[in-house]
Formats: C-alpha cells, structure tokens, sequence
C-alpha cells in the first residue's frame, strides 16, 4: 500500500497499529471499568471469528466463546482483575462459530485509580499454530520415552537371558569336558603298562587340550558376566595392591631375577577385585613375554592429569609390532603364534573390559624387540562425581 | 548296597562320570570306605530321614559327610541343603557342595543355606585331587562327630 502525505499523523499510527495485529494475529481490547464498555480493535473480531456487527459488550457472550474446559478459567481470572487488579496470562481454546477450535494466549491488566480497578485492557493473540507444534512434540516426547522405556526393558531382557546362557553354557559343557579329562587321566594311570611312549603322549594331548578348553570357557563366561553387578568402587592402595599382586604372578625364581621397579603410584578409586585382575593380567604379560632375555626388567609407573590416573608397565621384552597394536586388547587376539606363550587370550581383553567399565582407557606402545609399554587410565574421582 | 549303619560319605550326585571320578579321588585319599551313591535329590533326602527306600534306616546314624552337587533331578542340591540344615535332627550333618565354578551366585547361596564348605569340581583332575583330599581329611578326621 502506498503511503498518502496527506493522512493525518493519528490515522497514520491507527492504520499501523491496526496492520501490524493483523500481521501478528494479535487483538486488542479493553473494558472500561466505570463506564463498563468493552471494545475490541478489528483483529480481536477476527480471531473471534465474528464479524465487525458482533457487539462485545456482553461479557457472558464473549466468555461463552470458550471451550468447556478454558470458559470457567478466563471468567474467573477477568472476575479477578476486575475485582482485585490482578493481571493475568492464558493460554486457552476458544471456539469458533463455524466449530473451528483455537488456541489463544489471552493477557490482561488492570489500571487503577486511587486504588480502584478503573480498566482491565489486553490482547488476545492467535498461537494456534505454535501450540499444536509443541502439544505435538509433547506428544512425541512422550512416546519418544515410551519407546525408550520399551526398548530398555527389551534389552535388560535379552541381557538376562545372556546371562542365564552364559550360566548354563559354563555349566553344560564342563561336565562332558570334566569326563575327556578325568577318565583319560584314568586311562594314563590304569593302563600305564600296556600304553607305550607315543600312546601316552598322544593321551596327554588330550587331556592337556580339555584342560585348556575349560580355561576358555572359564575366561568366556567371566568376560561376559564381567559388568553385570554395580562396581563395588573403594580407594586402592595401587602401589601396595602391585606389589602383591607381582609376588602373586611371579615365580620364586622370577622373583629373584626379574628387576621390578614401582614408583610411587597414585592411589585410586575402582573395584578392587577386577582392578587386582587388571594388574594381574599385565604384571604376567610382562613376565611372559621378557621370559627369554638375559636380563629383565619391568617397570611400573604412572602419570595425574586433571582428569585421570595414568599407570604404566613397562618391560625390556620381546614387544610387538606397532601395527598391530589395535588388535592387542581384542578377544583371542594373539601375536604371536599358540604354544609360544601360555595363556587363553582373553587376559588382555579382560582388561580392557574391567577399565572401560570404570571409564578409562587402555592402550599400548612398542617397538618389536625393544620391549613394550602398556597403560590403563583410571577417571579420577572428580570425575566420577560429575557423572 | 553299603552298610547303611556306617555311612562316611554320601554322596549325591546324578552324572555318572562325575560320580566315578568323585569315587576314584575319594578313593586315592583312602576316603571312599562306606560310602553311598545316590542320583537325586528326592532319595538325598529319603536316605537321610531315612524315609522312602530308606525307611527302615535309623535317622540318627548321620552320614560323617554329605556332597552334594548342586544340579540334581526331581529335587535340586539348594533344596536338599534347605531341609537338612533347617531339621534339628539332621542340620548337623556336614554338607559340602560340589559347584561348577566358585564365580556362581550357588555358592553364596549354598552358605546363605548352610552349607560347611564347597569344591569346585574342576576339570583338571589333579586339582580335584587335592580339593578332595584337604576337605575329604578335613571333615571326616579332622572335625570330631558330634
């Protein structure tokens, strides 16, 4: 529309006024207290969805506009305002003559004189759109947690039934793996003398691999059971803990040649039972594997940060070959070939398990025969309280 | 059958290779003399209430030692050791439990129940071996029958 120079400065702001509510959807009204007249601007009639014929005046008829839910509310809160000055703010449903019901947010004020309500002026403002955006996302939400839920309950379901899997598979093939052991063990001592070198050997094969067998699945069914309980989280002496925990995997002998360094460590918060597993693990790693050299010696420190607790075991042995450094840490992953060290496979694993379930990190660094560096990190309690 | 009058050790246990391997380390520790086999819970329980096929037993000739697998037919072991250690006429029979592994919630439960002691039946035989003895020596030398 273009602007006439000749429009009065009162008409100009009246016509403003007037197309920014409608662009807005926003009405205006008032209702003068004393003279008890209410008057409404063009878009207040037009979010009524009643023509400009359509007197005001009775407040019964405007209140009657109201869906059965929000009528009571608005002629309350109007009585209220008249009656004490208070203001208010709605949100409520209004229904059309032609049926259609919208959403509104309805704001009153009150004036006063002397301390007497003398007008209660507002606007009323189409946010039908928007409410039925955000009752929608509501809606969503509460179906989003709904399905949350269900799929929860569906997962601790299928962990449960994990576990009694876990439970009866540990418990059915040991027995069959009890009688392979236990009767060849029969066979090599009742019928030693009939037996010649090579049957015995070949026996001893097969009562050695049952043996085995049943350490893997012994290591299978930890691993998985492994994070089921809560950790049981105390402070851990960690340097007394790797003390007893080497004289627990270390041979007399080993003992007595392997030089064993601990710095002063940390202390720290954990389970101490998988945490004694966790040191376990890589104090016997770095026995294993500096098994063949002249001398041996092992390592054992660590790093604070603000966040976490490093520890280190260091050895002079055998190492590995950095590109495989990835694999070190994942399920039967060996590096080297079967026979050449004892052991399931699964010890580092375990580690990785027991670590990740306290919120830390393992890793691991070499340099194929210059002996390796392995490493866990533990949160340190700040951070576990921020969780 | 046994004389059921001086019953050492009964023992209560359903597969018949783990029963044989159970006798043959008994046997080696010299601790297999008067001992009865029995292949589930309900006759446990008949032998040592002496009730059922045991009717004519006398309840008060107590077996020195009962082990007791845990996984047993028609009645399983947590029952058998339920309502023994809950009778004052049996509850003080020892009853050491035989377990898959030590890591099972059965062995908390076990001594929750009552249970004296557990062994850990292994797959590696000489392990068993040694179990068997320490506790075979344990309760039927050691410990004086009350």
């Amino acid at each position: 529309m273009k602007a006439d120079p000749a429009e009065e400065p009162l008409v100009r702001a009246n016509r403003l006024l007037e197309e920014s509510q409608a662009l807005a959807h926003l009405g205006g009204w008032e209702y003068d207290v004393v003279e008890k007249r209410i008057s409404w601007t063009p878009e207040t009639y037009r979010i009524y969805g009643v023509g400009p014929d359509y007197d005001p005046n009775n407040i019964t008829d405007d209140i009657a506009f109201y869906s059965p839910s929000s009528a009571p509310i608005i002629a309350e809160a109007f009585r209220k305002a008249i009656t004490t000055g208070e203001g208010y703010d709605l949100e409520l449903e209004l229904v059309r003559p032609d049926g259609k019901v919208i959403w509104i947010r309805t704001v009153g004020r009150a004036f006063l004189v002397d301390g007497e309500v003398v007008r209660v002026a507002g606007n009323i403002m189409d946010i039908n759109d928007r409410k039925i955006a955000q009752l929608r996302l509501a809606e969503l939400n509460t179906g989003l947690e709904h399905c949350v839920l269900e799929r929860t309950a569906q997962l601790e379901s299928t962990n449960r039934e994990l576990e009694s899997f876990a439970h009866i598979m540990t418990h059915e093939l040991k027995a069959p793996l009890r009688a392979v052991a236990g009767f060849s063990r029969m066979v090599a001592e009742d019928y030693e003398a009939v037996l010649d070198a090579e049957g015995k050997r070949r026996l001893g094969i097969v009562y050695e691999n049952a043996v085995r067998l049943d350490a893997l699945i012994s290591e299978l069914s930890s691993i998985s059971l492994m994070g089921r309980q809560a950790l049981n989280r105390t402070t851990i002496a960690m340097k007394a803990m790797v003390r007893a925990m080497y004289h627990e995997v270390a041979s007399p002998e080993e003992e007595a040649t392997v030089v064993l360094s601990i710095a002063d460590l940390p202390d720290a918060t954990g389970d101490s039972r998988m945490i004694r597993e966790v040191w376990g693990n890589l104090l016997s790693n770095a026995l294993k594997f500096t098994g063949n050299k002249k001398s041996r010696n092992i390592a054992v420190y660590a790093r604070t940060t603000d966040t976490e607790r490093i520890y280190f075991v260091r050895d002079n042995g055998v190492g590995f070959d950095q590109k495989y450094a990835g694999k070190l840490f994942g399920l039967f992953q060996r590096l080297h070939e079967a026979g050449k060290y004892s052991g399931t496979g699964a010890g580092l694993a375990k580690v990785k398990r027991i670590v990740e379930l306290h919120g830390g990190r393992v890793g691991a660094e070499s340099a194929e025969n210059e002996g390796s560096v392995f490493y866990f990190t533990l949160p340190t309690e700040m951070e576990l309280d921020r969780d | 059958m046994t004389d059921s009058r001086q019953v050492d050790i009964l023992l209560v246990e359903d597969n018949p290779n783990d029963a044989e391997l159970a006798i043959r380390a008994l046997r080696k520790n010299k601790l297999a003399n008067n001992l009865v086999l029995v292949k589930d819970g309900e006759e446990a329980l008949d032998f040592i209430f002496a009730k059922g096929q045991y009717a004519g037993r006398n309840i008060d000739d107590r077996p020195k030692l009962v082990l007791l697998d845990l996984k047993l037919p028609k009645i399983d072991g947590l029952e058998v050791l339920k309502s023994v250690k809950s009778d004052p006429r049996t509850c003080l029979t020892p009853i050491v439990v035989l377990t898959t592994s030590k890591e099972e919630s059965d062995v908390i439960a076990s001594y929750k129940l009552g249970a004296n002691s557990y062994i850990v039946k292994p797959v590696d035989f000489d392990k068993f071996l040694e179990a068997v003895r320490e506790l075979g020596y344990y309760w039927l030398l050691m410990n004086e029958h009350p």
